[in-house]
């Protein structure tokens, strides 16, 4: 991927952001509009000027203008399923509750990333589980949701 | 009026609560900072929402003593495995790691600990001594001063941040954008919220700060193929660790120095212990008499880096207590913890709220005596912590991410959010846009609305109030200055300058 090319599509998402909030302030009254819209010409203006600026460097060093973004080193398949498990726990927590959803993550995700022994992935486990009910819910008396539990 | 708030801050932090949460911050600190890979300002967003049912006072107090803490625990893995634990460790590591090797381990750390007590302490004296002068001075400060503030904290956050001044920027304005969504404070208009009600009383500051550096923080854990190779250079520390009268007074100019270099580098929004550590080694190097000692592992290098690092959180906590712009992520952090109490950052923390800030203060200061302490207790124990694997690491984060952010207002929709600032933090940090400006803008977001619009109703809507006024105009001024001194302009400028003066010199 070209090295400009992450930088073209952050900007393309911060813009659109910036459109879209700027649409949304036509029906604002002026005293609420003024702060952000000052804002939004801000961010138009400062993505122009970071691609700007990662073209210049392009060409002060053009050896790495079609160079990968990522370091050889670091695995996008690791990220990917790594992120996935978090947005499949984040997605199944209220459901299923914190009692299963945080076992069933922490033993999938500890067993993808072959970081121990299984004995040692479900101590820990069961092990961190409890501490962190210990914590909020028996000391600090915050929630955790219970799903299928409650 | 000040003695009495300064005296109401010390009868507040002797509690046996306090005392037992700053021993218990300052432990946790140094177990963090032990684990390469793990940042202060991590475990103090991860642990935020833990305080929300302790008084703010509390709270605040326990999460002070962790970034003092911290900034000691990452010399243990700086000395003990070459990595340091925090980035404001990677100057301990060129005479720390060699004294270890040499058989020093248990000095280079003592050494380390007591270098951090003193220059924590210097910092700490300074904080309570300077933040009460400038916070009274700050008392003066209308809307239009404090709209001037708020953009020099911004600009220079973001001129001084790694990297680009561009990147730094839009980084800080995107967070003040995002700070606009919710109900305005000024008309009552809900603001880019798209009819959903979760958005009406804005976007979660705590949530925002730990989806930022938490989640990134774990993806990076894992995101090698290999996993980092970390080899102990002893398993366990045999020779004493707090140097004797002899060796301390051979330190202890080095220490001063590098205590006030601290402070001085903390003071400045954007610059933090990664850069007060190098600043503090190499003016150490350049005064010394042995010059090319330095780097084969002598107490003077760890002294100095060590003494440095600790004096920029008191240094950091002045602009954020006094003016309430934050000197470092960590600090910015801090005050995420007291918005969650509803204490708004601005000059009326030293006023309005001055039992909370002065108790604040004097956690500091103390929690340098329960660092000297626990650090020769926890020093050795804490040797296997270093061992412990990031694989296992990244996903306990995450649990407690998840929980954390769930817990602020038992809503789904908060841990969605935090997911989603993870993810946006991540994709910055791999574009080198650094992820500090954007929390503080979140947090001067709603000052910067509040004080634009004041300063526009006194002014019958002219923009010439902010350079009629002279501290505004001023602040502005430097604003301007700052960001001017990082383009390519400024570097131009100083370059035909120089050129042109050089010549005239040599003709």
């Amino acid at each position: 991927m070209n090295r400009l090319a992450p930088y073209l599509l952050f900007a393309g998402a911060v813009d659109s952001l910036a459109v879209v909030f700027y649409v949304n302030t036509l029906k604002m009254p002026k005293a609420a509009y003024q702060m952000p819209r000052i804002l939004i010409t801000l961010v138009l203006l400062l993505s122009v000027l970071m691609i700007a600026e990662q073209l210049l460097q392009m060409r002060k060093t053009p050896s790495a203008e079609n160079g990968n973004t990522l370091p050889a080193e670091i695995s996008p398949i690791r990220i990917g399923v790594f992120v996935s498990l978090i947005l499949a726990y984040v997605l199944t927590i209220v459901p299923l509750g914190y009692f299963i959803a945080t076992p069933v993550f922490l033993i999938g995700t500890l067993l993808f990333l072959r970081s121990t022994k299984l004995p040692w992935i479900l101590a820990i486990t069961v092990g961190f589980t409890g501490f962190v009910y210990l914590l909020f819910v028996l000391f600090l008396h915050m929630p955790v949701p219970m799903g299928l539990l409650g | 009026m000040i003695f009495d708030a300064v005296l109401t801050g010390l009868t507040g932090v002797m509690s046996p609560l306090n005392l037992l949460l700053i021993a218990g911050g300052t432990a946790i600190g140094i177990f963090v900072g032990a684990m390469p890979g793990l940042s202060a300002t991590m475990a103090i967003a991860l642990l935020l929402p833990l305080t929300f049912p302790l008084p703010p006072a509390t709270g605040l107090s326990m999460l002070a003593s962790l970034y003092m803490g911290a900034m000691y625990g990452g010399s243990i893995a700086a000395i003990l495995l070459r990595t340091p634990g925090t980035p404001a460790a990677a100057a301990t590591v060129l005479d720390g790691y060699p004294m270890a090797r040499n058989g020093q381990a248990g000095k280079a750390l003592g050494v380390s600990l007591v270098a951090s007590f003193i220059g924590g302490l210097i910092s700490s004296i300074g904080l309570l001594t300077v933040a009460p002068l400038l916070g009274k001075i700050a008392l003066e400060f209308g809307p239009v001063e404090l709209f001037a503030v708020a953009v020099l904290g911004l600009t220079i956050i973001a001129s001084l941040s790694r990297g680009s001044t561009i990147l730094g920027l839009l980084s800080g304005v995107l967070g003040t954008l995002f700070a606009m969504v919710g109900m305005d404070n000024i008309t009552g208009v809900p603001r880019f919220t798209f009819g959903n009600i979760n958005l009406f009383s804005g976007i979660s500051f705590v949530v925002a700060l730990i989806g930022l550096f938490s989640i990134p923080q774990a993806i990076r854990l894992i995101e090698r193929k290999e996993d980092a190779k970390r080899e102990l250079v002893v398993n366990r520390i045999t020779d004493k660790m707090l140097p004797t009268w002899k060796e301390f007074k051979a330190l202890a100019v080095t220490i001063v120095r590098s205590s006030f270099i601290g402070l001085v580098v903390g003071l400045i929004p954007g610059t933090g212990g990664d850069t007060a550590c190098w600043f503090g080694y190499n003016e150490a190097k350049r005064f010394s008499k042995h010059k090319e000692k330095f780097g084969t592992g002598i107490p003077e290098g760890v002294a100095a880096a060590e003494a440095a690092n600790n004096a920029v959180v008191g240094g950091a906590l002045i602009p954020t207590i006094s003016l309430g712009i934050p000197g470092s992520s960590s600090t910015a952090v801090l005050m995420g913890g007291l918005m969650v109490h509803g204490i708004m950052p601005g000059p009326s923390l030293m006023s309005e709220y001055a039992d909370v800030t002065y108790t604040l203060i004097w956690a500091v200061v103390l929690s340098n005596f329960a660092m000297l302490f626990l650090g020769l207790l926890l020093t050795r124990m804490s040797i296997s912590v270093t061992r412990v694997k990031d694989k296992i690491m990244a996903p306990l984060i995450i649990v407690l991410c998840v929980i954390g952010s769930f817990s602020i207002n038992n809503n789904i929709f908060d841990v969605i959010l935090m997911f989603g600032f993870g993810i946006l933090g991540y994709a910055m940090d791999k574009l080198k846009i650094p992820t500090a400006p954007m929390v503080v803008g979140l947090i001067l977001g709603d000052m910067f609305n509040v004080t634009l619009h004041q300063s526009l109703l006194i002014s019958h809507g002219s923009w010439a109030v902010f350079a009629k006024n002279p501290i505004s105009a001023t602040l502005l001024a430097i604003a301007f200055l700052s960001l001017l001194q990082s383009t390519p302009l400024f570097s131009w400028v100083r370059k035909y300058g120089f050129a042109k003066n050089g010549r005239s010199s040599n003709e």
